[in-house]
């Protein structure tokens, strides 16, 4: 399964040590495609997707001079990429919606019917459910389940305690199950 | 584990095969160096960045495109602007267009010419005329499914039957107009090939830099060695020349012209290698396919002398009854992947204990296999992208690339049910199946060895 590189990033490597752009380049180059398709499972949309992770790594990259912990890099990009997923879902922007009218028309987002059918209906159903969930239930499980963080981990990630990640996790299994039994 | 977390997994990791390149990074000039507060995790307002740094970027951007632009002009005399290829596919995975010719390879009753047709629907969206007194034979695409090379000989008319005739050579590419996509073609400075001169294969590098062609010239016995030149398609020049060996009979690499000119024999690994197949029999007659790798970097002069076996290929199972998996024998079913790294074979054969899942199957009873992709590391089988249940349609199934993408992880290919003469054309990853209409006019589910292969070029 090709999805091992994401599951395991390379680690950052201390920012004081190297310039702003190499190291953000290299953390780029080492995490953003895992990163992309996070965003893709949260939102459904690759070029919304694209933006969110361009965005947190523009972030990165503004602040990279005051980063006082290189250990931190990463996590901060993850959590940026959560913030803007969470943004985007949200709507909360006008240019939000735009773009994401905007990729619609463009047939770029990955509910087009050309991508969606290279998905199996199988898999469409569950990213479908899975879209539907609330937001943290969403975010706990695609942490856990696709980007193979620990619960720890994943916990720092969502800026909650490790016992909310196991409830929410708990929870969006049970109701992935009863919409996924519904549906079939 | 819970059923719900098991599909969930199946599911996350099924986007994967959706989303495998991103576009590059392009930061901005660095920051001030003086920031009012700490790192705290907040995606700066896209408004203020884009406000703050428009003008430096734009200056940035200006000075790239004019570096650009003075290598292309220096790089093409005419002027004309060199090809230059994004790798970028668009978000289905496959690629947007393909070309192919306007007519039957059999139809000699006038000029051939190219036709731009949309992979998923398989509209032809623009038909482009031969130049005047010529006939389309060959064409080979580059990796952004919108830049190809096509070769031209003089009448008579018709694909088909076309070795030997003197081929001149185009560059072809789709342009966006008011009205949708169109081609423009431009001629190239590749010396004409001589009359007599039979073309065994042609391949465009995925940058469109450079094209390989392998090419021998019918002589009366005894035959000549093979030739394998790599041109520059902006100034035409010969860059490598390679011979095969003396005393192997042609063809070593690639074939003979059927239904045009060959173009599935070659591929290019990246922008620096090449990667060739060949069928021989071991002394047991048993039909062995090796893979051999040949770095532009070595040596001109003999072919074999300068690649390296990269893989051997299990030999195809027998059809009608349960047998391991393996490659068909023959120079268009095995795929290298852009990457390098495997190669997707197109062939038949039952699963074993081995293969963990099978995506496309309902029940865990499967166990036909039409597409797999191989390690040419280790040799492993490290993907199925298709199969069928028994039951489905008995042991007898066959598969066959026409394009495979940068990773090995989606096909497109046509899976026949030979004793049904009946088949699936489309898109294959990661076991599940979107149909694409058969890229070409005819009858679709009579494929003829490597025929499908060289009419159409993705």
């Amino acid at each position: 399964m090709d999805s091992v590189e994401t599951q395991t990033p390379r680690p950052a490597r201390p920012p004081a040590a190297v310039p702003a752009e190499a190291g953000v380049t290299a953390l780029y180059e080492a995490n953003a495609l895992g990163l992309v398709r996070l965003a893709v499972i949260m939102l459904g949309d690759r070029q919304a997707a694209e933006d969110v992770v361009q965005d947190a790594f523009f972030g990165l990259y503004r602040n990279w001079s005051r980063l006082d912990d290189p250990g931190k890099a990463l996590a901060y990009v993850r959590s940026s990429v959560l913030n803007g997923c969470r943004a985007a879902v949200r709507g909360q922007t006008r240019r939000d919606r735009r773009d994401r009218a905007a990729a619609t028309d463009a047939r770029s987002s990955i509910e087009s019917a050309e991508a969606l059918v290279l998905l199996s209906e199988e898999h469409r159903e569950v990213l479908l459910a899975v879209r539907r969930l609330p937001e943290r239930q969403r975010e706990a499980l695609v942490l856990r389940f696709y980007f193979g963080l620990s619960e720890e981990e994943t916990a720092r990630a969502m800026r909650i305690s490790r016992g909310t990640v196991k409830s929410s996790l708990s929870r969006a299994l049970a109701a992935l199950g009863r919409m996924l039994t519904e549906e079939s | 584990m819970t059923s719900a977390e098991e599909r969930t997994r199946a599911a996350m990791d099924a986007i994967t095969g959706l989303v495998e390149n991103v576009a590059p990074l392009t930061l901005p000039p660095p920051a001030p160096p003086a920031m009012p507060a700490r790192l705290r995790g907040r995606v700066p307002s896209p408004r203020r960045r884009w406000g703050s740094w428009l003008a430096p970027v734009t200056a940035a951007v200006a000075v790239v495109a004019i570096a650009i632009a003075l290598v292309v002009v220096r790089d093409v005399p005419s002027g004309r602007p060199t090809p230059v290829a994004s790798q970028v596919l668009p978000p289905t995975g496959i690629p947007q267009y393909y070309l192919t010719f306007d007519q039957p390879p059999g139809d000699t009753t006038k000029p051939v010419g190219l036709v731009l047709r949309a992979t998923l629907t398989g509209k032809t969206l623009f038909t482009l005329q031969p130049p005047r007194g010529l006939s389309f034979a060959g064409i080979t695409g580059a990796a952004d499914d919108r830049t190809f090379v096509a070769d031209a000989h003089r009448d008579p008319y018709g694909v088909e039957g076309s070795a030997g005739r003197s081929r001149t050579w185009y560059l072809v590419r789709v342009t966006s107009t008011g009205s949708g996509p169109a081609l423009t073609m431009t001629k190239l400075r590749i010396s004409a090939t001589p009359v007599g001169t039979m073309i065994n294969d042609i391949a465009l590098s995925p940058d469109a830099a450079m094209l390989a062609v392998v090419s021998e010239h019918l002589t009366t016995k005894p035959r000549e060695q093979q030739q394998l030149r790599v041109y520059s398609v902006a100034t035409g020049a010969v860059l490598h020349t390679w011979l095969s060996p003396a005393d192997k009979v042609p063809p070593f690499v690639g074939g003979g012209g059927d239904g045009g000119d060959p173009n599935a024999a070659l591929a290019w690994i990246g922008d620096r290698s090449l990667a060739f197949n060949q069928g021989t029999f071991a002394a047991s007659g048993v039909p062995t396919l090796t893979v051999l790798e040949l770095e532009l970097s070595r040596p001109d002069g003999a072919i074999l002398a300068s690649s390296r076996t990269v893989a051997i290929l299990p030999p195809a199972g027998e059809t009608g009854k349960p047998s391991p998996y393996g490659c068909r024998w023959f120079w268009g079913d095995v795929m290298v992947t852009g990457d390098g790294t495997s190669y997707v074979c197109g062939g038949n054969g039952t699963s074993s204990a081995t293969l963990p899942k099978l995506y496309c199957l309902k029940h865990p009873t499967w166990n036909v296999v039409a597409f797999a992709g191989f390690s040419l590391t280790t040799g492993k089988m490290t993907r199925i992208l298709s199969g069928y249940r028994t039951g489905c349609a008995g042991y007898n199934v066959l598969g066959y690339p026409v394009w495979v993408n940068a990773t090995g992880s989606t096909v497109i290919g046509y899976m026949i049910f030979g004793s049904r003469n009946s088949g699936m054309f489309g898109v294959f990853t990661h076991g599940s199946f979107r149909p694409l209409p058969y890229p070409v006019p005819g009858s679709s589910y009579q494929y003829m060895a490597g025929s499908l292969l060289n009419q159409v070029a993705w």
